[in-house]
């Protein structure tokens, strides 16, 4: 039910999802729901190796099979399907389907089309290959040093794709006057977000105009329309991609695009429309889609009065075989790499490693959960070495409410906040006193309670430049990441949304529902939503780095105020007022300043549709009501070239305090939680209900991480984790109810002061849960550097017998 | 992870089974129960059967009855049928109390306590538990009826006594009387996930003393295992004095506890301690 909110009350407002309509009647349209007539189905061959090269592939068999339209190699499907594209700099070349040589597990290196999956596959078994393996390399330390056929990419020369060392503020000062220094090894192993639904594409080519039409649930469509032309080799404006409702990307389909490649390229081989789905396995070998796999040695240095004053990350990351992505996750890490705290000095030296591992791409935090991690542990590690208190140490170093926006040493800034505020409210939730107060008793049981607290920052609203700016020489320096929007009032007086981001899970109709009726004052009910494809479409992004609510609302005040204008132009002239006296209320327009006529949305729109001899000539009176925007990110600025100040990249900051309670069993050493609560700051709420959505979701990823999740390769490259029975995701089961708390501070720079907040959860949950379950243990002096806590790796790490 | 081609049967009843499975003998056949693992292994070409033959349509196989002495579990009974039967939880506890742990509700809907035995695999809870209850399983073939104990039944891993011809009908569990106890406690990563390690005990007691304890345990070794060599320990003791840390090292002496990839050998042995401890002091009282 909605609720009867008038007039300008509808942001703040717990609406039902418009997208649940369609989804709770079944009614969604998912990529695998579109057929077309004539459609083939794609297998890919799967290496079984991690480093090997490909010297014959015989295909007779597999041709010859009844039911087969198309079988190709790598080699042969790269006459007519280029490089997928990359970030990386210089370029490691990564084909859809391999081409000489496999640098993964799973990794394809044959296709096939047939008239359906089941002989697709069977084809697939006939495809003979002959491989010469290499030693795979798995270790990202060994692959340093890797040389011969060690290296994945002999044109690239190394293993390391990526070299650097950074240095903001006053940092060799201020760690030679340091009181303290904490210095800690990590290791942040690799998980992956292992959506519900796997990446999926129906593409189809029709030669009479050289032209592709794409159903797909990959990637943000208007930015990769480009880049996937560039691959088949057309222009831009000979592909069509559509949106379909998407089973979850969690970030991980927002990057690669081999799928839809792999379609398309095929579907022009074939001569037919062809549908590729992943099938779960083929996800998790091949789906490009781990998150980071970091080694870290980080040092947080303290003054005598216990203030931070810098901090300091040593980071390998093992981006797998390709490197698709570039330094962004560690852009991303540096976003808010001093977190909520006054720190004036930073550090960051940085190695990118390739391995025979399937490669990373974003997953929810993007490696800003990663140095979440690692800085709240740092913190808990100098609490407990100076004998601190952990929430006085971190009080005492918060940047208090009046020192926004508050400007990081790399050049970041964060815009407002108050993380003071935000402990409280925790605190007041958890009733730690109370815990303590259970410890002993649970003791006698043979349970350990434990507590642990984190207070992160959530960085959000992207800007490209963190992909690049570590760059020496950028190949590709974008940066713009605009967000789209047209609005349509019917001649009905009902409001046509038309967005051009995905729906990935979250909320984009909702949202615009909200937004547009807060903005146009006109009842949610009256307002629809639909989404443009590449050819009909205006520039977007995507919900991608907690931005797209943020740069929606944006985009809708832009074509508001343009509607505004148009609506008033008419409404001035029927109702013979000036324009600037007309107000809207509640989708009436009348003058301000006298009581007398108005006029509805409905008569308006008629009038404007309909009877353009009602009105004078000239081009303002031009029939219909319609107004398009795209809004850029509010504030971004360019990094200078010598990496000394990378500019400002993700200013719109909310903040998070979470408080995991923890009881761990003596003998299984299994992890259940007695209490979780999350307090957010996202700046304005539009919905807080999907709000509340977003940090469950985000924790109970966190959970998995932090518990449950790990992605395994042997010391051969043979992945362990292919299927949901391995690869263990936490289900309801393991998932507590989370106790959700809010503080509004607005953003200044952004329409309503909303903040971004898709990966709050996860960008929090994983250093609390780590926290409480070493508080557990206190009396043993555990102290968490790896996830996942398995009841195994707790018993390891104790080592009860000793 | 689509099958290949394979026939597919489903016969009205155990005689036309066994008489497709004799037509068939130059051909893989494999029956088909509730699919929950044959199935998966189908999709993974795994298991690539030519002739499934589906028990489904058979009527009579899904019965639970009792006489005297006996429950009678027909093989195409579901694991949610058996758990919420009130005769098995009066007569044999031990099944319900270990059906929490093994899976999820969409799975135990359609998952068949036989199916579930024949697929053997030493992970699963319910084979090892079969075998603490000393149940029979009734196996049919164009040949005749035999009776295998579960001891005998359960040969190796994915290995059962069933001659290719056979089929599992029935599963006959023994009254517990009612000085039985009965213990189960499992550890798994997620609710539902294969045991890390479970472990079932039952114990008879009369008038204070006790005899045939036995100890089942899964998820630790590469075959279904089931100790019952502790009379020695417990020759004439009373139960709540039976010796706890002598029954963990019997039991502990004769597995060999190994690593795999997300679990040490060193957790397991530890684990698998702590749980006999847990399910011998349960036994206690």
């Amino acid at each position: 039910m909605i609720p009867n909110r008038k007039n300008s009350s509808w942001i703040g407002a717990s609406l039902e999802r418009r997208e649940d309509r369609r989804l709770l009647k079944g009614r969604g349209r998912f990529a695998d729901d579109v057929s077309l007539p004539r459609m083939g189905y794609v297998a890919l061959l799967p290496s079984p190796y991690a480093n090997a090269r490909i010297k014959k592939i015989d295909l007779k068999a597999a041709q010859a099979l009844s039911g087969v339209y198309l079988v190709v190699t790598g080699a042969q499907f790269v006459k007519t399907v280029g490089p997928m594209p990359t970030r990386s700099n210089a370029p490691v070349v990564q084909y859809c389907i391999a081409v000489d040589r496999v640098r993964h597990v799973g990794e394809p290196v044959a296709a096939v089309v047939a008239v359906n999956r089941y002989i697709a596959e069977d084809a697939v078994e006939l495809i003979e290959v002959e491989y010469e393996e290499y030693d795979p390399v798995v270790d990202p330390m060994a692959s340093i040093k890797a040389t011969g056929n060690g290296v994945l990419h002999p044109d690239v020369g190394s293993n390391v794709v990526h070299k650097s060392e950074h240095s903001w503020g006053p940092l060799s000062q201020n760690l030679k006057k340091a009181a303290h220094i904490v210095t800690e090894n990590f290791r942040w192993n690799r998980v992956a977000p292992q959506p519900i639904e796997t990446c999926a594409a129906v593409a189809d080519f029709n030669p009479a105009g050289e032209y592709f039409t794409i159903w797909s649930n990959m990637s943000q469509q208007s930015i990769i329309g480009g880049n996937l032309a560039i691959s088949l080799g057309v222009q831009e404006t000979q592909v069509n991609y559509h949106l379909c409702d998407v089973g979850g990307s969690f970030g991980g389909k927002a990057g690669l695009f081999h799928v839809p490649m792999i379609a398309a390229g095929l579907a022009r081989l074939a001569k037919r429309p062809v549908k590729y789905v992943e099938d779960r396995m083929e996800h998790m070998a091949n789906g490009n889609q781990n998150g980071s796999d970091r080694i870290y040695t980080a040092s947080l240095s303290l003054d005598s009065d216990g203030r931070f004053t810098a901090v300091i990350f040593d980071v390998i990351d093992d981006f797998g075989a390709y490197f698709m992505i570039n330094t962004g996750s560690h852009g991303n890490s540096l976003a808010q790499a001093t977190g909520p705290y006054d720190i004036p000095a930073l550090g960051y030296n940085l190695k990118c490693v390739l391995t025979n591992k399937v490669q990373q791409a974003p997953y929810r935090g993007f490696g800003g959960e990663v140095a979440n991690f690692v800085l709240e542990r740092l913190v808990d590690a100098a609490a407990k070495k100076m004998n601190w208190d952990p929430i006085d140490l971190r009080r005492r170093n918060f940047i208090t409410k009046d020192n926004f926006p508050y400007r990081i040493p790399n050049g970041n800034i964060y815009d407002s906040g108050d993380y003071e505020k935000v402990l409280e409210k925790a605190l007041m939730a958890a009733d730690l006193p109370y815990w303590e107060s259970k410890k002993k008793s649970a003791i006698q049981k043979g349970k350990r309670i434990g507590w642990g607290i984190s207070t992160v920052n959530e960085r959000s609203v992207l800007s490209m430049t963190e992909f690049w700016f570590l760059d020496k020489s950028p190949r590709f320096p974008q940066t713009s990441s605009p967000e789209s929007v047209q609005i349509r009032i019917a001649s009905n007086g009902r409001a046509v949304v038309t967005i051009y981001a995905p729906h990935w899970g979250n909320s984009p109709e909702t949202m615009a529902v909200q937004l547009v009726a807060e903005t146009l004052g006109m009842h949610p009910d009256h307002i629809e939503v639909n989404y443009g494809s590449t050819e009909n479409g205006m520039i977007s992004k995507g919900p991608v780095g907690s931005r797209y609510t943020v740069m929606l609302a944006g985009a809708i005040a832009g074509a508001c105020k343009k509607l505004k204008d148009r609506i008033f132009t008419f409404a001035a002239h029927m109702l013979e007022v000036e324009k600037n006296e007309l107000v809207i209320r509640d989708e009436v327009v009348s003058s301000a300043f006298s009581s007398g006529s108005s006029l509805t949305f409905a008569e308006i729109s008629r009038f404007a549709h309909n009877f353009r001899l009602e009105f004078p000539a000239g081009e303002e009176y031009a029939s219909g009501l319609i107004a398009q925007y795209t809004y850029d990110h509010p504030l971004t600025t360019s990094p200078n070239p010598d990496t000394n100040d990378l500019g400002i990249f993700y200013p719109i900051v909310g903040h998070a305090c979470h408080i995991a309670i923890v009881e761990v069993d003596e003998i299984t050493l299994q992890t259940k939680f007695l209490k979780y609560v999350a307090v957010h700051d996202a700046g304005t709420i539009v919905n807080p209900k999907a709000v509340a959505g977003q940090i469950r979701g985000g924790i109970a990823q966190g959970i998995g991480t932090a518990l449950y999740e790990r992605v395994y390769y042997d010391d051969q490259g043979q992945l362990l984790t292919v299927t949901l029975a391995d690869y263990a995701i936490p289900t309801s089961l393991e998932i507590p109810d989370i106790v959700i708390d809010h503080v509004e501070t607005p953003s200044p720079y952004t329409e309503y002061g909303i903040k971004g907040c898709g990966e709050g959860g996860r960008l929090a949950a994983m250093p609390a849960i780590a926290a409480a379950i070493d508080n557990a243990f206190k009396d043993k002096g555990l102290f968490i550097r790896e996830l996942p806590v398995t009841p195994s790796f707790l018993y390891d790490n104790l080592h009860i017998d000793d | 992870m689509k099958p290949p081609n394979f026939q597919y049967k489903r016969p009205f009843s155990i005689d036309e089974a066994l008489a497709i499975i004799d037509n068939c003998k130059d051909l893989d056949v494999r029956i088909i129960a509730g699919g929950q693992s044959l199935i998966p292994m189908m999709n993974f070409r795994v298991a690539v059967p030519e002739v499934l033959v589906d028990l489904g349509a058979i009527q009579g196989l899904t019965t639970i009855q009792k006489d005297s002495d006996f429950l009678y579990i027909g093989a195409m009974a579901t694991a949610t049928s058996v758990m919420q039967s009130d005769l098995i939880l009066r007569n044999a506890p031990l099944i319900p109390l270990a059906y929490e742990h093994v899976a999820h509700p969409t799975i135990r809907n359609r998952g068949t306590l036989g199916g579930n035995l024949c697929h053997c695999d030493p992970a699963s809870e319910m084979p090892m538990v079969m075998s603490v209850l000393q149940a029979k399983l009734i196996v049919a073939s164009t040949r005749g009826v035999r009776c295998i104990s579960a001891k005998d039944f359960f040969k190796d891993l994915y290995t059962t006594a069933l001659e290719p011809d056979e089929i599992l009908t029935q599963i006959r569990v023994p009254f517990a009387s009612h000085s039985t106890r009965f213990a189960f406690e499992e550890i798994s990563l997620r609710k539902g996930d294969y045991a890390i390690v479970g472990i079932a005990g039952s114990i008879e007691t009369k008038q204070g003393s006790c005899k045939n304890l036995r100890i089942g345990l899964c998820g630790v070794s590469n075959v279904v295992a089931c100790f019952d060599q502790f009379s020695d320990l417990t020759q004439g003791c009373r139960v709540e004095n039976i010796p706890t840390e002598k029954i963990i090292e019997r039991v502990r002496s004769q597995i060999n506890f190994e690593s795999t990839a997300s679990v040490s050998a060193a957790y397991r042995k530890y684990a698998t301690e702590g749980l006999i401890r847990r399910v011998v002091d349960r036994l206690r009282g």
